[in-house]
């Protein structure tokens, strides 16, 4: 992922510690750091799935494998970045229970898009139509395209970083993105014009 | 093929290039600038597709909170153990053991169907 914000200074320093901790088998550690970094997770899972019970699921798997794998993280990404990959891949791999879950996909969608709202009224006005008709076409992406233009448009990852965590070759993400676009502009027509 | 059509599909053309170019965030290549600088509809369809991608990049600000629960849920699941992965040997014992009677039951339908088709021949 190319655009991380850097985390700096004493919470970077504090964050290795708690790494190194955890890598030891301190448990403690390792709930300070899901702490830390829970809402960022559940927030991606959201995104990729679409669906608040099944995102809650994947929030969960992805910080369980990371503790599993963390004696393999040697800190060559930021940790938010390794969690990105492992919550990517996790939604991924629990793609099929999204389908199952999908039996109502437009209301699946204004969950989504309204949830937030509900909870911070006075944010409607700054959100605005667009960004709010957005996530509802976003919702209403299949997960194979969705996924992909939350990695790329969303968090900025290349088209190699999307490849490398959907399993795919770099054509069939550049393939899928434009899909997903020409999907979007369509869905999205009258709000952008 | 008329001046008209040609000039439409120059216009679709250049405005598919610049488009994707929009999506990726790079610059207009220097083969369409020309024809976007002049026509109304290529910059309208550059305006929305830079307005979209903005729009996507703001999302990535918006923090959806997890819910309650969700951390004491997972550190009450790291104590169990990692379920064992079953072994390759056992899975192709069973997978033997799921084809020989498909494999029975395909070698007795095609027999039926080949003793059916020479009777109707005779």
């Amino acid at each position: 992922m190319s655009n991380q914000p850097p985390t700096g200074g004493v919470q970077a320093t504090d964050e290795r510690v708690l790494i190194a901790a955890a890598q030891g088998g301190d448990t403690q550690a390792f709930a300070e750091l899901a702490v830390r970094h829970q809402h960022e997770v559940f927030t991606l899972a959201l995104r990729l799935v679409a669906n608040r019970e099944l995102a809650a699921e994947v929030a969960q798997e992805s910080l369980i494998k990371a503790w599993r794998a963390l004696p393999r993280f040697r800190g060559e990404a930021a940790f938010a970045t390794w969690l990105h990959r492992i919550t990517v891949n996790t939604a991924w791999t629990l793609r099929h229970r999204a389908r199952r879950q999908q039996h109502e996909p437009i209301d699946a969608a204004y969950e989504l898009a309204d949830r937030d709202e509900r909870r911070q009224p006075e944010r409607v006005a700054e959100i605005g139509e667009l960004r709010s008709r957005l996530r509802v076409a976003l919702a209403k992406l299949p997960a194979s395209l969705r996924s992909v233009v939350v990695m790329k448009d969303v968090y900025g990852w290349s088209h190699a970083e999307v490849a490398d965590a959907l399993g795919i070759s770099v054509t069939a993400a550049k393939v899928r993105l434009h899909r997903a676009h020409r999907r979007l502009q369509e869905d999205l027509k009258q709000e952008v014009a | 093929m008329n001046l008209r059509t040609l000039d439409w599909l120059k216009c679709r053309l250049a405005g598919w290039v610049a488009t994707r170019a929009a999506w990726a965030g790079d610059p207009l290549p220097d083969r369409v600038a020309p024809h976007t600088g002049q026509c109304l509809t290529c910059q309208v369809r550059l305006a929305q597709v830079r307005l979209l991608t903005r729009t996507l990049q703001s999302i990535k600000d918006e923090v959806y909170p997890a819910p309650s629960g969700l951390v004491g849920d997972v550190i009450a699941r790291l104590e169990e153990p990692v379920p064992a992965p079953v072994p390759v040997g056992r899975l192709g014992t069973l997978s033997r053991r799921n084809l020989a009677p498909a494999l029975m039951a395909a070698t007795a339908a095609a027999a039926v169907v080949l003793i059916a088709r020479r009777r109707a021949a005779a």
